[in-house]
C-alpha cells in the first residue's frame, strides 16, 4: 500500500512540476484566427492554451478574430502554438484545422453545411 | 489460443449473420423545422427570439421554454435567429425539428468571458418525455468505473447489490425491483437479457460508454414488452466523432489490472470504424473479509473486442453496425482451489466460462426532405459453463431481433409512429443441482429450458400542444410461442410544463415478460438450500407500473442553477416468478405468484452548483416493496428500505484537476430465513468513495479509494467451515464485499 501512494504522489508532482513558469524571457504574439466569429470558440482557445507549455498567458480577442500570446522563448514559439490550436480544431492562419477536432466544437463553429449555425459562411 | 478456437467455433452464429442481412424501411414525414434557442453561457433557454426565413418576412418567436417550430418554406433553406442584447446568428440549410441554437450575449461577444462549456456529470433531461436521468462521459471520468456494475455508484435511482459471496458478479436494482424488470438497450437495441443476466453488467466496459440514461417507469411501445420499471440505454462510442487513439490502464490494491484502448478511424466523411478492447486480469485472491477461507473477489480474466462501422451521407442515409464478442473465466471460493479441482467435495469452488458473440446493425435511410427508412436487427449467441461447489449449471441461448419502426408527422402536432419486431430466443438451461454432499444430484432441464417465437405489431400516437404539453399513447400486440399467449401492453405517457420551469410527467402501462429464473437468481446455487419448483409451469411475469415526476428549475445566477425533482413510482404484479426463501432456511420454492406482490418507490433529488466548478447533488428514496410468500406478506428481502445519496463534484479552471466525492447511506434491509447468526433486517451503512483527476495536454491520471469507511459484511460465507453441508449458504449478501480499495490509473488520447 505504501508503495502505491508514494507511485502516486511522485507522479502528481511530476506533472505539476511542469507548469512552474517564471516570467522574465517572455515574447508576445497575436495569432489570427480566421474562423473566430462566436465565442463558442473560446473556451476551446483558452483551454489549448492552458494546457500548452511555455504559455503565459493570453487574452482573446473576439473583434479582432486573434488571440495575443505571451510565452516563454525557447519553451514554446508561435508556430508550436498554432499548430496546438490547429489539433484542438482551431483554424490559424497558417495551420489547417484537425477535422476529427472540428466536430467536438460548438454548433456555431461547425461549417455552415451541417445545417447548423455557422459563422464561416457569412 | 483458446480464445481463437472459440471464436471460429459458431457454427449456429454463421446462419445468424445471414438471417440479420434484412433490412426494412419506413418513411417518415416532416414538414416543420423547430428546435431550441438557448443562452450559451448559462444554457438558459430564451424566450421571445425571433426567427425568420432569411430574405422573408415568415418567421415566429421562441416560446416561453425556449422551443420554435416554423412550416417549412418554398422560397429559403435558411433561418435567422435575432434576439436583443445577443448576436443574430444565421443557421443554413436547416432541417429537422431538433435545431440547437446558442446566442451570445452582445455584451459579452466583444470581450474575453469565462465560457461554461463544461457538461454535467449527471442530469435530468428537462426535454424528455419519461424521467431521464443522464450519466455523461465527464460523470464517468469521476468514477474509476470499470464496468457497467459499477457506473451507478453515483446515482441514487439504481442499486448495484453482490448476487453471493463467491461469484463477484453484480446486479441492479431499479425501482426497487431486480434489474431484470427494466430494460437493457445498446443504442437503443436491447442488448443483455435472458441468460446473460448474472454477469452482463460486466460485461459493458466504462471507458467505452459516451453515456448512460436511466429512463425511470414502463417504456414507449417501440422496444418491446418488457420494461416494466424503466430502461436503461447506453451509448458505446462513435467513431466518427472519437479520438483517433485511446487507453486506459487500471490497476487497484488488489492487483485488479485492466487495459482499455479504442482504435477509430475516417476514412471519408462518410465512412469509419472503431475498434475498442478491453482486457482485465485479476490474478490474485485476498480474504481480507471475514477470514473464512473463501476468496474475497474471485480470479478473473476477461477480453472483450468490438468493432464497428459507421456509414453516413449527410443526413440521407445513416447505417451502424457492431460486431461484439466477450469472453470471460472466473475462479473463486476456497483460496486453496484451482481450476483442475472442478467436482472436487472437500474443497469448495466456484468457476465460470463465459462466451459471447453479438450483432447489432442499425439503417436508417432518407429518400427526400421529408421521407426516411429505418431497421434494427440485432443477433446473439452466449454459452456460460459453471459450477458452484458440487453443482453444475449450464447455459445457451441463441437470440435473433428484428424491430422495423415508422415515424411519421400526419400535421403539426400529430405524430404518429407503428411497426412490427420479430423475436426469436432459445434459451437452453441445465442444471445438475447437488447442494450438499448428502443430497442426491436433481436435474433441471424442462422446467428452465425454453424456445421462444414473438412476433408483435406496435402503434403509438403522439399529441403535440406547442412545447407545453406533449402526450403519447401507444398500444402493442405481442404472441408469444411458449407461453401460448396474446400480450396486449399499453402503454401511455404524458409531459406537461406548467409555466415557470415546473415540468410534470405521467407515465402508465404494462409489461410482460419471461423469466430465465435460475439465470437471475444465480446466486442461490451458492448456497445449501434445495430447489423446490411448486408449478409445474411458471407463466409469463406480468405487471402495471404507474409515475408521477415533477420537476423544478430555478436560476441562481447566471450560469448557477438549481434543479429539484420528486417522483413516485408504482408497480403492481399481477403474475411474478416468485422466489421464497421465508418458508423454511433450508430451501428455495419457486413458483407463480400467489397473493399479491407490489413497489412503491419516491424519490426526491436536489441538484446545486453554488458556483463555478463545483456542483452538488443529493438524493433521498424511500423503498417499499412487498410480496406474498406462502401467504405471508413480507417485504423483499435484499432491498434497502430507504438510500440517501451525496455527491460532490469540484474542477479547477480548465478541468486540470478534479475532485469527486460521493457518499451513498444505505438503509435496512431484510434478509431471508438463513443458517447463519445474523436474522431479521440487515443494519444500515455508510459507502463513500473517492477520486482525484489530473489532467495534462494529451493525458490524465487518477488516484481514487473506494469503500473508505471500509464497512464490510462480517461473515459474507455462512458456514464457511463445513461447504458442502446444509448449513452452508454464500448467496446471503447484503453489504459490501470488498474492503477500502485504492486504485490509480492513467488515460492517454490522441486526437
Amino acid at each position: 500500500m505504501k508503495k502505491v501512494t508514494l507511485f502516486l504522489i511522485a507522479v502528481f508532482f511530476l506533472g505539476t512540476a511542469f507548469a512552474q513558469n517564471k516570467k522574465n524571457d517572455t515574447k508576445t504574439v497575436e495569432i489570427s484566427i480566421p474562423g473566430y466569429c462566436c465565442n463558442g470558440l473560446t473556451p476551446t482557445i483558452e483551454k489549448t492554451l492552458a494546457y500548452e507549455r511555455g504559455v503565459v498567458e493570453w487574452t482573446t480577442n473576439l473583434e479582432k478574430k486573434s488571440v495575443t500570446v505571451v510565452y516563454r522563448e525557447g519553451k514554446t514559439n508561435p508556430a508550436k502554438i498554432e499548430k496546438a490550436l490547429a489539433a484542438n480544431g482551431v483554424r490559424t492562419a497558417n495551420e489547417k484545422p484537425n477535422p476529427r477536432a472540428i466536430e467536438k466544437l460548438p454548433a456555431c463553429c461547425q461549417p455552415a453545411a451541417k445545417g447548423e449555425s455557422g459563422c464561416d459562411k457569412e | 489460443m483458446k480464445l481463437i478456437f472459440n471464436i471460429l467455433q459458431f457454427g449456429a452464429v454463421r446462419v445468424f449473420l445471414c438471417i440479420m442481412l434484412i433490412m426494412a424501411c419506413c418513411p417518415l414525414m416532416a414538414q416543420q423545422v423547430g428546435g431550441i434557442v438557448t443562452d450559451y453561457v448559462s444554457g438558459e433557454p430564451l424566450i421571445g427570439v425571433k426567427v425568420i426565413w432569411r430574405g422573408t418576412s415568415i418567421g415566429t418567436t421562441t416560446n416561453k421554454d425556449g422551443h420554435f417550430t416554423l412550416k417549412e418554406s418554398q422560397n429559403a433553406t435558411d433561418i435567422v435567429v435575432s434576439y436583443t442584447g445577443y448576436r443574430s446568428d444565421t443557421l443554413y440549410n436547416v432541417n429537422g425539428t431538433n435545431i440547437k441554437v446558442r446566442l451570445v450575449q452582445t455584451s459579452m461577444a466583444l470581450q474575453s468571458v469565462s465560457v461554461h462549456a463544461r457538461r454535467k456529470a449527471v442530469y435530468s433531461d428537462f426535454s424528455s418525455l419519461t424521467n431521464k436521468e443522464v450519466t455523461t462521459v465527464e460523470g464517468l471520468r469521476g468514477l474509476a468505473c470499470c464496468n457497467l456494475g459499477e457506473s451507478f455508484e453515483n446515482s441514487a435511482t439504481i442499486d448495484v447489490g453482490y448476487s453471493d459471496a463467491v461469484s463477484g458478479s453484480k446486479q441492479i436494482q431499479l425501482l426497487g425491483l431486480t434489474g431484470v424488470y427494466s430494460q437493457m438497450l445498446l443504442e437503443n437495441i436491447p442488448f443483455l437479457r435472458g441468460l446473460t443476466t448474472p454477469y452482463g453488467l460486466g460485461y459493458v466496459p466504462g471507458q467505452w460508454m459516451e453515456s448512460i440514461s436511466v429512463s425511470k417507469g414502463v417504456a414507449t411501445v417501440k422496444n418491446g414488452c418488457e420494461a416494466i420499471t424503466g430502461i436503461i440505454n447506453l451509448e458505446y462510442e462513435k467513431p466518427d466523432k472519437g479520438d483517433r487513439f485511446s487507453i486506459n490502464l487500471y490497476e487497484n490494491s488488489d492487483l485488479k489490472s485492466e487495459i482499455t484502448t479504442k482504435f477509430n478511424h475516417r476514412f471519408n466523411d462518410h465512412l469509419s470504424t472503431g475498434l475498442y478492447l478491453f482486457g482485465t486480469y485479476s490474478g490474485r485472491r485476498f480474504d481480507h473479509i471475514g477470514h473464512d477461507g473463501f476468496a474475497d473477489y474471485p480470479l478473473q480474466q476477461q477480453l472483450n473486442v468490438l468493432n464497428r462501422w459507421d456509414y453516413e451521407v449527410g443526413h440521407d442515409f445513416h447505417s451502424q453496425t457492431l460486431v461484439n464478442y466477450i469472453h470471460e473465466s472466473r475462479l473463486g471460493g476456497d483460496m486453496r482451489f484451482e481450476r483442475s479441482m472442478r467436482g472436487n467435495d472437500s474443497i469448495y469452488g466456484f468457476g465460470g466460462t463465459s462466451n459471447r458473440l453479438y450483432f447489432m446493425t442499425k439503417n436508417g435511410f432518407m429518400i427526400s426532405n421529408t421521407a426516411s427508412f429505418g431497421s434494427q436487427v440485432s443477433g446473439s449467441w452466449f454459452r456460460h459453463d459453471a459450477w458452484y461447489g458440487l453443482s453444475e449449471y449450464k447455459g445457451e441461448e441463441k437470440d435473433v431481433y428484428v424491430n422495423l419502426m415508422v415515424n411519421a408527422e400526419v400535421s403539426g402536432g400529430h405524430i404518429v409512429d407503428y411497426g412490427a419486431s420479430f423475436r426469436y430466443s432459445d434459451m437452453g438451461e441445465e442444471l445438475m443441482y447437488k447442494p450438499y454432499l448428502t443430497a442426491a444430484v436433481l436435474v433441471f432441464d424442462p422446467e428452465i429450458s425454453f424456445v421462444e417465437v414473438v412476433p408483435g405489431v406496435f402503434g403509438q400516437y403522439t399529441f403535440r400542444y406547442g412545447d407545453d404539453f406533449n402526450a403519447t399513447f401507444g398500444m402493442r400486440y405481442d404472441y408469444n410461442s411458449h407461453h401460448e399467449r396474446h400480450l396486449v401492453s399499453p402503454r401511455l405517457h404524458a409531459r406537461w410544463h406548467m409555466g415557470d420551469q415546473y415540468v410534470l410527467r405521467l407515465s402508465a402501462g404494462r409489461g410482460f415478460r419471461t423469466s430465465n429464473v435460475i439465470a437471475e437468481n444465480i446466486g442461490l446455487l451458492a448456497s445449501g438450500r434445495d430447489i423446490v419448483f411448486a408449478d409445474t409451469k411458471l407463466d409469463m411475469e406480468e405487471a402495471w407500473n404507474g409515475g408521477i415526476n415533477l420537476n423544478k428549475h430555478f436560476t441562481i445566477s447566471e450560469g448557477h442553477s438549481l434543479t429539484v425533482s420528486i417522483d413516485y413510482f408504482h408497480t403492481s404484479f399481477v403474475n411474478q416468478v416468485v422466489v421464497d426463501l421465508d418458508a423454511n432456511a433450508g430451501q428455495a420454492i419457486i413458483g407463480n405468484l400467489v397473493g399479491r406482490s407490489w413497489s412503491n418507490v419516491v424519490q426526491a433529488d436536489v441538484n446545486i452548483e453554488p458556483f463555478d466548478g463545483f456542483s452538488v447533488s443529493l438524493a433521498g428514496k424511500i423503498n417499499s416493496v412487498f410480496c406474498d410468500y406462502h401467504g405471508v406478506r413480507m417485504r423483499k428481502p435484499y432491498t434497502p428500505f430507504w438510500k440517501g445519496l451525496a455527491v460532490f463534484t469540484y474542477h479547477t479552471r480548465f478541468d486540470k484537476w478534479r475532485f469527486d466525492f460521493t457518499t451513498q447511506l444505505n438503509g435496512p434491509q431484510r434478509l431471508p430465513l438463513n443458517k447463519g447468526t445474523l436474522q431479521g433486517e440487515a443494519s444500515p451503512y455508510i459507502y463513500m468513495l473517492g477520486q482525484i483527476t489530473r489532467r495534462f495536454k494529451q493525458f490524465e491520471v487518477y488516484v481514487g479509494v473506494e469503500n473508505i469507511t471500509d464497512y464490510v459484511q462480517e461473515t459474507p460465507v455462512i458456514g464457511a467451515d463445513n461447504p458442502f453441508s446444509q448449513a452452508f449458504d454464500a448467496s446471503v449478501v447484503y453489504a459490501p464485499l470488498m474492503g477500502r480499495l485504492f486504485y490509480v490509473g492513467l488515460r492517454l488520447n490522441v486526437m
